[in-house]
């Protein structure tokens, strides 16, 4: 599954990164490598299966402070 | 300098106002929960409460014709607190698209593709996105416009195959649900179905004639909600009480059509149906992720981040999962969370631009 990840990741970089670096735009190139390391990085450890915190649990926790109404089904 | 440089017409930004809210009809099934049969109701209240959040974002882009929404927070707030607001809503976007991953995924995955591994679908809906945004707004605003027309027609020939199996009386008992339910189901319809539209902030710059923005915009609003409206209506006068407690009611109203037994088990035409929805709702809601991340950082184009921010959205859906915890969200967490983003901070733009307006009415026209 990693082997597929790093795959698909080198496709996608083999891609853009030439095309930004061939039209000099070193900005666009620093802002795609974050955001692509970003990517990587949150799809590779959730392939090797590191526990990550689900996003909803943390915005109900947050929002459960404000002791608003909360309906029952 | 602006990220986009496309143009889409009045018409072609009506049609995608009223697509990207007949597409949230699978969220209405989970907003209007609390309200049992009386969701159509719900749905007709959440349009008054729902017109006013659309007018205040609408009226915010419309003093600043030709601009999106980051370099508004700019104009507005200053460079530093603007580029704040504007990385909030790029989660906001972020997390949005995520949830119309997950959302149109798992309603495969409990339906029909019990075995499919949901990531299998997650890469699915990324890529046919992230295909259509690589193409641009224009091409985007076409084959939305284009599905929509499929959806619609769709619909309309379901309602008359179904017309045998509504009861009128599945509508009663009208409004025999506490008051506090029937706010809470407004509420949640009101920022999940109408608020979201939100992400139409980084699009109203591009429309061609921005003095009628607001006819458009009203326009596609009353399409949309008057679908909505009407999906409602029939799910409640089919299916009766089971549509409340069940997690895709359309999927079980689609069941019952059956047309001298040749036209049987429809659901497929539907699930059909919400694979484009889905398209719908994610181009829509990673277009403004994507552009408002490239017109922050000062890009070129918004290309290059198109799949990489696809791939965290999709990420995030991976952690999402799980459809108890969404139902709970959807009612009880994300209308409050939803809030600051949809109706208080464009009002809070609005009136500091209106108050800057009338201090200085020639800042407006040379930003």
């Amino acid at each position: 599954m990693i082997v597929l990840l790093i795959l698909a990741f080198a496709g996608l970089a083999l891609y853009e990164i030439p095309q930004l670096v061939r039209k000099k735009q070193i900005r666009d190139l620093v802002v795609f490598l974050s955001f692509f390391m970003l990517a990587f990085v949150l799809s590779g450890l959730q392939i090797v299966g590191v526990k990550l915190p689900n996003p909803l649990t943390v915005i109900s926790n947050i929002v459960k402070l404000l002791g608003t109404y909360r309906f029952k089904p | 300098m602006t990220i986009e440089k496309g143009k889409i017409s009045n018409l072609q930004f009506t049609i995608l106002f009223a697509a990207y809210l007949l597409a949230s009809d699978p969220v209405l099934a989970v907003a209007g929960t609390p309200t049992k049969n009386n969701g159509w109701l719900a749905v007709m209240a959440a349009f008054v409460t729902g017109s006013i959040i659309i007018y205040i974002f609408t009226s915010l882009c419309q003093k600043f014709p030709g601009k999106n929404f980051v370099q508004i927070n700019s104009l507005i707030y200053g460079r530093y607190l603007g580029a704040i607001i504007s990385i909030g809503y790029l989660w906001y976007f972020c997390h949005l698209s995520s949830l119309q991953i997950w959302w149109f995924s798992a309603v495969y995955v409990i339906t029909i593709m019990k075995n499919t591994p949901e990531v299998a679908l997650y890469i699915t809906f990324i890529l046919m996105s992230a295909y259509a945004l690589r193409k641009r707004v224009e091409v985007l605003a076409r084959s939305v416009v284009f599905v929509f027309f499929i959806i619609v027609g769709i619909t309309i020939i379901s309602e008359f195959l179904l017309l045998k199996e509504m009861e009128i009386k599945n509508l009663l008992p009208i409004m025999d649900v506490p008051m506090r339910d029937f706010f809470v189901a407004t509420f949640s319809i009101t920022t999940l179905n109408f608020g979201e539209t939100v992400c139409f902030v980084m699009m109203m710059g591009r429309v061609t004639n921005v003095k009628t923005l607001k006819k458009s915009v009203f326009t596609g609003f009353i399409i949309g909600a008057g679908l909505l409206l009407m999906i409602s209506l029939t799910t409640t006068m089919v299916l009766g009480p089971v549509e409340s407690i069940a997690f895709i009611p359309s999927f079980h109203m689609y069941r019952l059509i059956n047309v001298g037994d040749i036209f049987t088990r429809m659901e497929a035409l539907l699930l059909g149906m919400l694979q484009a929805m889905g398209f719908i709702r994610l181009s829509l809601s990673l277009y403004p992720a994507v552009t408002g991340a490239a017109q922050l950082f000062n890009m070129r184009s918004y290309l290059p981040l198109i799949l990489p921010v696809a791939i965290i959205a999709g990420n995030l859906s991976y952690l999402e999962r799980g459809v108890e915890l969404s139902l709970d969200y959807a009612v009880n967490t994300a209308p409050y969370y939803n809030l600051p983003f949809e109706f208080i901070i464009p009002l809070l733009s609005l009136i500091i631009a209106s108050v800057k307006e009338k201090r200085n009415p020639k800042e407006r026209k040379s930003p």
